[in-house]
């Protein structure tokens, strides 16, 4: 069949039919054997070719370059250490974000000290206490309540944007910051065990700025005389302060004479209402980033008159800051680290602390310490928003003189120095003191 | 060109197949009527389907190009039609593959030129004219085999010229008196062994394989070169020649063993760098006719250079 043998060029036919691959089988393997004997033939072919076919060739030949293995078990290896590094980081993050998780509790216990209660601003309230001057005590449980009622709204309404709904669960936590100063808890990590703990102790009224039956304070069982907080957690939200109230079993009522007693039955919202002008509401146990964010965000200064006043925009605005205690000297006391019972300093309290002079101020986030003239120490746990009157005692002396300096590297450990010249230390977050 | 008579087969199968295939052709278009086109078929089977069974004929002449080979072929016969058809279709076609053969334009219009006389029929045998049209098959196209032609002329002018010229120059430049080149020193008593496996070696080869390495280390040509006179891919003639390499290094290694070596004697024999090989490829791998002359010096040149 073959017409071109190796002796005998192939002609044209075959040639062009061997370039266009038209051949087959031994005619084309006849065709190849002469090509790889004459030069002359292999010459011609290769002229003869088209010439759109080297572009098209070299196309498919670099195309399928790309394609064949030695080229593309680099990029499978590539691709292998991409993904192989992939996997890393995000288990590292992962890692990461689990052990930050695993220390938020305390984070979040701090926290949940300082939460803001919008329901307590205390500038709505300082202006609701103008009101009702004409009624320096609470007692009168309708006035309180109104006073209440109207500051809860107003803080409410008056709460920072960037206080965030609180989580629900959040609700549950009960007030690490009171726990922390009240001598039967301390501060948990477990955020529901708190809170199970706290409603079993069932934490009575808190720090009353107005004048209180002398029962308020003793019904008070083992608390320390100058903090008393409540696992409150109210939110931004009313949804949230209905919820929470839900989640509350017991609840401190903190309104008047009535304070004193716990109302176990009150809804939070309510006992909330029912507060007297009072800021010490308690901490709200709910355990919100955006509010620890807020809290460490805020600043504080003394204005030029001794206000004490605070920004949370980084110094943009700033607000004055009531602290509305009533402390007097020798009324109220801190609670020793020995456990013994402080004298009922809050339940004798019978007129409104005049406003303190502030000279000091010191902050660790939200943990904030503000001293001023005869001895005024106060304490907040969240950012401001609710005040606690300090009275270091040590060896049976109380701290009366001048506070000049406030010095708390951290919410534990505590320096204060007087303007007689007087150290009083403290390495418990102010549970106990000891004057140098 | 003569044909053979043709077999009683391919009369049937064309008997068969005619009025198909001159309807496909378009026999009367070209002014070729059947019964001519039942001879052109017959003798095209003659020649290159002879021994072809039935279904191997059959096959063979529904494979061929049929409407260019009736237009060829009535071009041939001195069909007008045809020859203006033919015109239309492949005049600029054709100058278009001399001018890329030639790479000239003077030396482009010149081979089509002469081809077209070819082509018309300009020569006369037994008093008949003689078209070059006449000795297109149809297995392949046209337009192809066309370029075939002239890369046939080409090859053959050049070679001419190349012989003719080539004594003139070399005497004017003192070629006679010029030293031989230095020629690689002839193998030693162990290389004739390292031939002789090389030899048994490449004539183990497919053809294939021997075309690839001839047209690779004998005519110099780049790999897209080789890949499409062979019509496949650059990287498989890439991959074909370094395996190639390697197993022509191992099995003459083995046949230099076989003829008495050592293994260090044998790699040293060879000298292990592989592109050495192609020197003994060069010298052993059998031409009929040598490489066009006019390519070898770029044959040198890329010998040179390292390539391979």
């Amino acid at each position: 069949m073959a017409s071109a043998g190796v002796a005998r060029h192939p002609d044209a036919d075959v040639l062009t039919a061997f370039a266009e691959r038209s051949l087959r089988g031994l005619e084309r393997d006849t065709v190849l054997e002469h090509l790889s004997r004459c030069g002359e033939c292999r010459e011609v072919v290769s002229l003869a070719l088209p010439a759109s076919e080297p572009a098209e060739v070299a196309v498919k030949s670099v195309r399928a370059a790309w394609l064949t293995w030695p080229a593309m078990r680099w990029g499978f290896a590539a691709a292998g250490i991409v993904v192989v590094a992939s996997l890393a980081v995000v288990l590292h993050r992962r890692q990461q974000s689990m052990a930050a998780d695993k220390t938020s509790p305390p984070a979040a216990v701090s926290e949940a000290r300082n939460q803001v209660v919008p329901a307590l601003s205390l500038q709505d309230t300082e202006k609701e206490q103008d009101k009702s001057k004409a009624s320096p005590s609470p007692t009168g449980s309708k006035d309180g309540e109104e006073t209440s009622r109207v500051a809860a709204h107003s803080a409410h309404n008056e709460a920072p944007a960037a206080l965030a709904p609180i989580p629900s669960y959040a609700s549950r936590v009960p007030v690490a910051g009171s726990l922390a100063h009240g001598p039967k808890m301390g501060i948990q990590t477990n955020l529901s065990n708190q809170w199970q703990q706290f409603s079993a102790n069932n934490l009575v009224a808190p720090v009353r700025v107005s004048p209180a039956t002398p029962s308020a304070a003793s019904n008070q069982a083992g608390s320390d005389a100058v903090v008393q907080t409540q696992a409150a957690a109210p939110v931004p939200t009313a949804d949230n302060l209905a919820a929470q109230s839900q989640g509350l079993s017991q609840q401190v009522p903190l309104g008047g004479s009535a304070e004193s007693k716990v109302d176990r039955a009150k809804p939070l919202q309510t006992a909330i209402m029912d507060n007297s002008r009072k800021y010490a509401v308690g901490v709200a146990p709910s355990v919100s980033r955006a509010r620890s964010a807020v809290a460490g965000a805020a600043q504080w200064t003394i204005s030029a008159t001794g206000g004490l006043q605070r920004s949370l925009d980084r110094g943009a605005t700033w607000q004055d800051v009531n602290v509305n205690e009533s402390d007097a000297p020798g009324g109220a006391g801190k609670q020793q680290a020995s456990g013994e019972k402080a004298p009922a300093a809050i339940g004798d309290q019978k007129q409104a602390p005049s406003e303190p002079v502030f000279r000091a101020v010191a902050a660790n986030g939200p943990d904030v310490w503000a001293g001023g003239a005869n001895g005024g120490l106060y304490h907040s746990v969240d950012t401001g928003v609710h005040w606690t009157r300090i009275v270091p005692l040590s060896s049976g002396v109380f701290l009366t003189g001048d506070i000049v300096t406030v010095d708390f590297p951290d919410p534990q450990h505590g320096r204060i120095a007087t303007s007689t010249s007087e150290i009083w230390i403290t390495a418990d977050a102010g549970q106990s003191w000891q004057k140098q | 060109m003569t044909s053979a008579k043709p077999t009683s087969a391919l009369q049937s199968v064309v008997n068969d197949l005619l009025a198909e295939l001159h309807a496909k052709a378009g026999g009367e278009r070209v002014g070729l009527s059947r019964e001519s086109f039942a001879v052109v078929l017959l003798e095209v089977g003659s020649k290159h389907a002879g021994a072809a069974s039935h279904s191997e004929a059959r096959a063979f002449f529904l494979s061929l190009r049929v409407d260019e080979l009736a237009l060829a072929r009535a071009c041939a016969a001195g069909h007008n039609a045809a020859w203006e058809l033919f015109l239309t279709r492949y005049r600029e076609k054709l100058y278009l593959a001399a001018l890329r053969i030639a790479r000239e334009d003077s030396a482009a219009r010149e081979l089509a030129d002469t081809l077209y006389a070819d082509l018309y029929g300009t020569s006369t045998r037994d008093g008949r004219r003689v078209s070059k049209l006449a000795s297109y098959t149809g297995r392949g196209s046209l337009e192809g085999w066309l370029r075939t032609v002239l890369a046939q002329e080409y090859v053959n002018r050049y070679r001419r010229t190349k012989r003719l010229v080539s004594l003139e120059e070399e005497s004017e430049d003192g070629v006679q008196f010029q030293a031989p080149d230095p020629e690689p020193e002839p193998a030693a008593a162990s290389d004739s062994r390292l031939a002789q496996a090389t030899d048994e070696v490449l004539g183990l080869l497919s053809a294939e394989d021997r075309t690839v390495l001839s047209a690779y280390y004998l005519d110099g040509r780049r790999l897209a070169e080789i890949a499409r006179m062979l019509g496949v891919h650059e990287s498989t003639i890439s991959r074909k020649l370094d395996k190639l390499a390697k197993a022509m290094r191992k099995q003459i290694l083995a046949a230099l063993g076989r003829r008495g070596m050592s293994r260090r004697q044998a790699e040293e024999a060879l000298e292990i760098d592989v592109r050495d090989l192609q020197l003994d490829i060069r010298r052993h791998l059998a031409q009929e006719s040598a490489p066009v002359a006019f390519s070898e010096k770029g044959v040198e040149a890329r010998v040179r250079e390292g390539e391979g």
